[in-house]
């Protein structure tokens, strides 16, 4: 038997002290599994009639449920990612195309368009296909939003929380030069219109032009574009 | 499309553990996804689904390469 809107968020409540007995644990396994047949069809659908190949992961870990339930104003059935999957494209163009198909092919969509208001420097679209009772996010992101992203959150275990805004003393300054990055990246992409490895190249141009890519984070993320990037071609 | 189990650990920035399913089990590996996450707090456990697990490494690389090697010279 499903748990009600009112059960499951009874639930969040409940673990969100981070102490979750053995009972609420079944429950919150029970309510992520039950999210599966959504996400089967929208993987599905995506790899079928969209012809993409995006990577998903059907369940959101419990860690990352509890963090969010403490770190936002969300209740647990209000919760948009519990599955998800995400599509890596080329540039904003097939960004655009990309998100144009998913609102196409899928009937109940909601588009995030985190590009126009990124959130600590991230950027991609999420959209937000509601089927079978559950909403499924996906993730359409550009090759440079993917790998900045993947930047940052493998920082995060050294520096902070950076993805949600949270620098440790000794990385202070993180978070805005990586923001600072991020809005290079941006503009190459944006206001140039260009692939993925030129935008690279000339987000390492403004930033040095900004005088900015002295920082070992800056080399580090535009070196990190181009040795990915390039790697991918000869392969 | 293949089911990968991945144990990272964060403190070391590496992949300990990869385990690769046949498409479509899902409830084998969620039963495992479910039974290490409880059994090994201290590790980032994540199930994750792909055509191939070089097309993972493309959309989750910093479970596959350490990205932050650069912040030594910082």
């Amino acid at each position: 038997m499903p748990l009600s809107a009112r059960e499951t968020d009874r639930l969040g409540e409940r673990i969100k002290g981070g102490d979750v007995t053995d009972q609420d644990r079944h429950l919150l396994e029970e309510f992520r599994v039950s999210y599966l047949p959504a996400y089967q069809e929208v993987v599905g659908r995506i790899r079928e009639v969209m012809g993409l190949h995006p990577s998903g992961r059907p369940d959101k870990r419990l860690e990352s449920i509890v963090a969010k339930l403490q770190r936002e104003e969300t209740s647990l059935s209000q919760m948009q990612d519990i599955a998800g999957c995400r599509i890596v494209v080329e540039d904003w163009e097939q960004q655009n195309w990309v998100v144009q198909g998913l609102v196409q092919v899928f009937e109940r969509t909601r588009v995030v368009d985190r590009r126009q208001k990124p959130r600590h420097g991230y950027r991609a679209v999420h959209v937000i296909v509601r089927t079978q009772g559950r909403p499924v996010e996906v993730q359409v992101r550009t090759f440079l939003q993917d790998l900045w992203a993947n930047v940052v959150e493998g920082l995060s275990s050294e520096a902070g929380d950076l993805k949600h805004g949270v620098e440790l003393p000794d990385y202070a300054g993180t978070l805005a030069l990586m923001a600072d990055a991020a809005d290079a990246i941006a503009f190459a992409e944006r206001e140039r219109g260009l692939d993925s490895l030129t935008a690279a190249e000339t987000a390492k141009l403004t930033l040095r032009e900004g005088a900015l890519y002295r920082t070992g984070l800056f080399r580090g993320i535009v070196w990190s574009a181009m040795h990915f990037h390039l790697r991918r071609i000869q392969r | 499309m293949r089911l990968f189990l991945l144990t990272y650990d964060r403190r070391r920035r590496a992949l300990v553990d990869t385990q690769e399913f046949e498409p479509g089990q899902y409830g084998e590996a969620t039963r495992l996804f479910f039974d290490l996450e409880r059994d090994q707090p201290d590790m980032e456990v994540v199930l994750l689904e792909a055509a191939s697990l070089d097309d993972l490494k493309r959309t989750h690389r910093r479970y596959f390469e350490d990205l932050t090697g650069f912040l030594q010279t910082a």
